[in-house]
Order: C-alpha cells, then structure tokens, then sequence
C-alpha cells in the first residue's frame, strides 16, 4: 500500500516541509511513508524502509514495552508527547517526545497510524554518560587525564601487573576498572579486595582461602579471593595496608602463580592479573621496612600516578555538570548547572578529599538546595562556603533551622551516611533523623 | 473486533490475543485473505489444528500462491521459528498432528518440505487432493524457473 492511499500528493508535501519527523504506517504496521525530517533525524532513507515492519524504521523501547498505536487501539486516545526514544542508522539511542493517532477509513475502520516525533532536549543521566566523552565513567579533559586515558589504551594488550598511585578521592578504583576494561580479560571476572578494611588475621584466608580446621571458625572449605579471581583480574586497593609478615605468600602467588589455602600443604596455580593501588608513598613504606621492595617490583611493572584534582583544576567544571546530573536524578530535582560564585569557589579550593569531596559537596548542595534551577551558595557545606553569602535573606528561625539541619548533614556525611551512629551522636532517635531529612528533600 | 490491534499481536507474537482479533474479523469479512493466513498460524499456536486445517483447506483451494508468496521479512512471518521449535520438540502426543502443523507451516517458507509432511500423513481424500494441488504447483513453479 502506498502512502498516496492515505493521503494526497498535496498533503505530504507539507508533511515533507515540517520541522518533526513524521512517519505512517498501514494496518499491517509497515511503513507507507517517512517524511524528510524523520529520515534526518534516524539517517534511514525512505527507499530502504518503505514496506517494511515499523519496528525495523523505530527500534524503540517502546516495541517492547507498549507500542504507542497499540494504546490507542485500546483506549481510543492520542498520544501526546511520549518520551521515547528511536535508533539512528548507526544504532546510537535518540531520545524523542512523540505523538501518534490512528488513520480510520469511512466506517470508522482502523487502517493505519500516523507519528510524529522531535529530538527531546532533557537527556537523562544514563544517556548523559553515554553521550559525552567519559573514559570508562571517569570524567576529565585537561592534559594529565586525557594522557592517562591515552596510556590506559596504550597498555590494553599487556597482561603485566599495575600499581596505581594516588591521593585518596582521586578515583583509583575507576582507573583499575578502566585498565579491566580495555585488556584482554575484561570479560572474565574481577575481584575486589580492599586490603585495609580487613583485620590482618583474616585477610590470608579472604586471599588465599582455607580449609576445613584450619583456625577455630573454619567450619568448612573456602576458596579465596586469588582462586576466584582465576583467569580474570583481582583488585588489591590500599596493598600498603598489607602486613609485612604476608607480604612474601603475596609475592609467590604474583611471581609464581602458586599458594595454598590455609591449612592445607598442597599447592595451587591460578592464572591472575594483579592490579593494586595505595594512596600512600610506597618508597617511604619501602624504606621504612613496611613494604617489601621485591613486592613493589613485582607489581609496578605498570606504573599509573593519578594526579589531585588541585592539579587539574580544569576538569572541575566538567566533575561538577557530572555529579549535578547524577544527583539530580537520584533526588528529583531539575538542577542543571551550579552558578559562577559556586564555581568560582570551587577552583579557589584546595580539594584534599579529591573527586570524592567534590562528589560529596554536589550530593550534600542538591539535597539542601531550594532552587529548582541551579545550585547556589548558600547550599554548599560550611567549610566549603567559607565566607560567601547568599543573596537569599533568610529570617532568625531560618538560619537556627538551617544551621542544624548543616550539622546534621555534616555529621551524615562524615559517618558515611550512617543515620545510627549520628543519632548516637547527636542523642535523638534514628527516625527523628529520617523524619528531618524528609522534611529537607521536600523543601 | 479491531483487526490492526490483531496484526499488532500477531507482530509481537501474542497469538492468544490475535486470535481473538482475528476470528471477529473473519467472521466479518471471511473473503480477507491476509487474516486467514494468519489466523491458520494462530490456530496452530493455540494448537487448534483441526481449525486450522480447515482454513488452510479453504485457502490452499481458492489460491495457494498467496500462502506460497509469504515473505519471511516483508511479511513478519513466525513461521520459520514456529517450524524450528516443533521440529526439536522432543514431547509430542499426535505424531500425525504434528506432521498436519508442519505440512501446513512450510507452504509459507517451502513447498518441498510441505510436501514431504504432507506424505507422512496416512492418505485421505483431503490430504490426497492437497498433495496433487502441491506437486502440480511446484512442478509448474519448476517449469517456471
């Protein structure tokens, strides 16, 4: 069927004239006609489409989830605005707001549909990510970082060892993730270790594993992280943290490959990639017979140093528009940008807490903030703020609200969120805190 | 009775559904070729064989050419993955039924495969007429070609 079935000639030359792609389909969902604008926007030509199953022109979520004409065969309304989204010829995803209507023939028959669709302008988060030049979610455009990236890429055929060095905040874990992700392994399994979090008597047996009798609470077999990790890649972060005394079994199974569970004489071979990363000065730790120099050898085969965020200021503006989107979706708000004084005192600002500071700073702004449109200063935490007022006159009871609700935010943030320990602290009830936060989000 | 919501169905396999759809509009207009094509496979789908054996009768006399000129893509046809999960369905109660469902399934993908389901089936007057109207459109296809 053709689209002059439909329509007449006259009609779709203004359909062809519009600023919105529109195209129509017959009562066997193929497509009779895609207008200019449609076919820009996917980058489909007509002549390739015409004739075939819509969902072959659309590619939407909503083939899936609920076709739009299908709605309105059931309910019998309009679709208006419908966020969506479509795929280009090139499969990139386009988010799209449609409309769609059914065409009815003289008895009021069904016989085909007509939609139309524009580019939606609000991208969400996920789309964000995708769309804008992240390396492996890790934010950055000045010089230091983008050479980072380029020596990340540079190494994805290696299988050596890597040590990541850096300040704590400054996204070590990311960068490991990142190296994963462009070797050779990266669709085997990765294990993550974090070398401080785990008391030294138990941290041979998470590595290694043991077996049953091994020590008092081995009631039964357990592999280790090492043995997990087999063919894929294991995560050591904070190896500084590691005792002397198991420094060596660490060397084996890196040099060799072999070790045994705890309790057990017979050796094993795995076969994993090492990447570990310290926020410490592991040559002072070496000379202060903390760390083993042969260790460090073994494991600084590749080494990456990830600079402070004080030494790539510029990437600031770039962390900050990420973390705003991120958040902003989390709690709702229509936060797109933070205004210049903010900005300003944040390229003023030391940052010693590094990318995570700032993450924690953008989450505690947004959640605080009262405007709708974009952060300003007087949400940002005290010791960030420093001496910078908001144009908002607040009145006495305001500020005496204000002030406690910083503290309480302040002290959540410093006990990782953890509403138990603050209200052990401040001596009020869990709920009380869960009750102020939710009057806080809803302002 | 609304047969574009059907074919909607029928494009996301939801064969129950079109059924539905499709026997109102039958009933309606019994001449629409396009809705008894597709209401055989639904029938078949809903393992109503013997509905959809009288259909296909139907169609196979008045014009087989039509189920025969089934495009596998242009069409949307599920014919080919229908045919593939009976083939390895491993269960079966009615070996002569599964036979009927695929004689009936290839004609829309391969009429030689119809063909050969078809002479498994034990011979009746229908079945015989069937294979006759089959072996002379597919030495006249020959011929064409």
């Amino acid at each position: 069927m053709s689209a002059n079935s439909f329509i007449d000639l006259h009609s779709l030359r203004i359909l062809d004239s519009l600023n919105e792609g529109v195209y129509i389909i017959d009562k066997e969902f193929k497509i009779v006609y895609v207008n200019h604008t449609a076919s820009e926007i996917t980058g489909i030509k007509p002549a390739d489409i015409i004739g075939k199953a819509c969902r072959a022109f659309c590619k939407s979520e909503r083939c899936q989830i609920g076709c739009p004409i299908t709605e309105i065969l059931r309910s019998g309304k309009n679709i208006v605005d419908l966020e969506s989204s479509l795929q280009n010829s090139e499969g990139k995803i386009i988010s799209v707001k449609l409309n769609a209507s059914i065409l009815k023939d003289e008895s009021d028959e069904p016989i085909g549909g007509i939609i139309s669709f524009r580019r939606d302008s609000k991208v969400n988060f996920e789309e964000y990510i995708k769309s804008s030049n992240h390396f492996y979610g890790i934010v950055g455009k000045s010089k230091v970082m983008r050479e980072l990236f380029k020596n990340i890429e540079e190494i994805s055929r290696s299988e050596a060892n890597v040590l990541i060095t850096g300040e704590t905040g400054v996204g070590k874990e990311m960068v490991a993730n990142a190296i994963k992700e462009t070797s050779k392994r990266r669709g085997k399994i990765f294990v993550k270790v974090n070398c401080a979090a785990l008391p030294d008597a138990l941290l041979a047996s998470e590595l290694f594993g043991h077996i049953r009798g091994a020590f008092t609470d081995a009631v039964k077999d357990r592999i280790g992280r090492f043995e997990y990790a087999n063919g894929g890649t294991i995560f050591l972060d904070e190896i500084s943290e590691i005792p002397i005394n198991m420094q060596s079994r660490l060397l084996r199974i890196i040099q060799e490959g072999t070790f045994e569970r705890l309790g057990e004489s017979v050796p094993r071979k795995v076969n994993v990639r090492v990447i570990a990363a310290t926020n410490k000065n592991i040559e002072s730790e070496i000379k202060a017979k903390r760390f083993r120099e042969d260790l460090f050898y073994r494991l600084n085969v590749i080494p990456f140093h990830i600079p402070p965020l004080r030494e790539r200021k510029d990437d600031i503006v770039f962390l900050v528009n990420y973390f705003i989107r991120k958040y902003a979706g989390k709690y709702g708000k229509t936060i797109e940008t933070a205004d210049s004084e903010i900005m300003e005192i944040f390229f003023n600002y030391d940052w010693p807490g590094n990318v995570r500071e700032l993450e924690n700073v953008i989450e505690y702004s947004l959640v605080r903030s009262k405007r709708e449109d974009y952060l300003c200063v007087c949400s940002l935490p005290p010791n960030i703020r420093d001496n910078s007022k908001c144009n908002k006159i607040l009145s006495l009871k305001e500020i005496e609200i204000d002030e406690k609700t910083e503290t309480l935010l302040a002290l959540l943030r410093q006990n990782n969120w953890n509403k138990t320990k603050v209200a052990k602290i401040l001596g009020i009830n869990r709920s009380t805190i869960h009750r102020k936060l939710k009057a806080q989000m809803k302002k | 009775m609304n047969e574009m919501l059907g074919n909607q169905y029928f494009m996301v396999r939801r064969y129950c559904d079109a059924l539905a759809e499709f026997e109102e509009v039958y009933r309606k207009d019994p001449s629409n070729k396009p809705i008894r094509r597709k209401l055989i496979i639904c029938y078949i789908k809903a393992n109503r064989i013997d509905s959809a054996f009288e259909l296909f009768t139907k169609l196979v006399e008045e014009d087989l050419e039509f189920i025969i000129k089934t495009d596998p893509i242009f069409d949307d046809c599920p014919c080919p993955e229908i045919i593939y999960e009976l083939e390895n369905s491993i269960e079966t109660n009615n070996q002569d039924e599964k036979n009927l469902a695929l004689g009936m399934l290839w004609l829309f993908c391969d009429i030689k495969n119809s063909i050969k389901y078809f002479s498994e089936l034990p011979s009746d007057r229908i079945i015989d007429n069937i294979l006759k109207k089959l072996q002379e459109t597919k030495n006249h296809l020959k011929h064409e070609r």
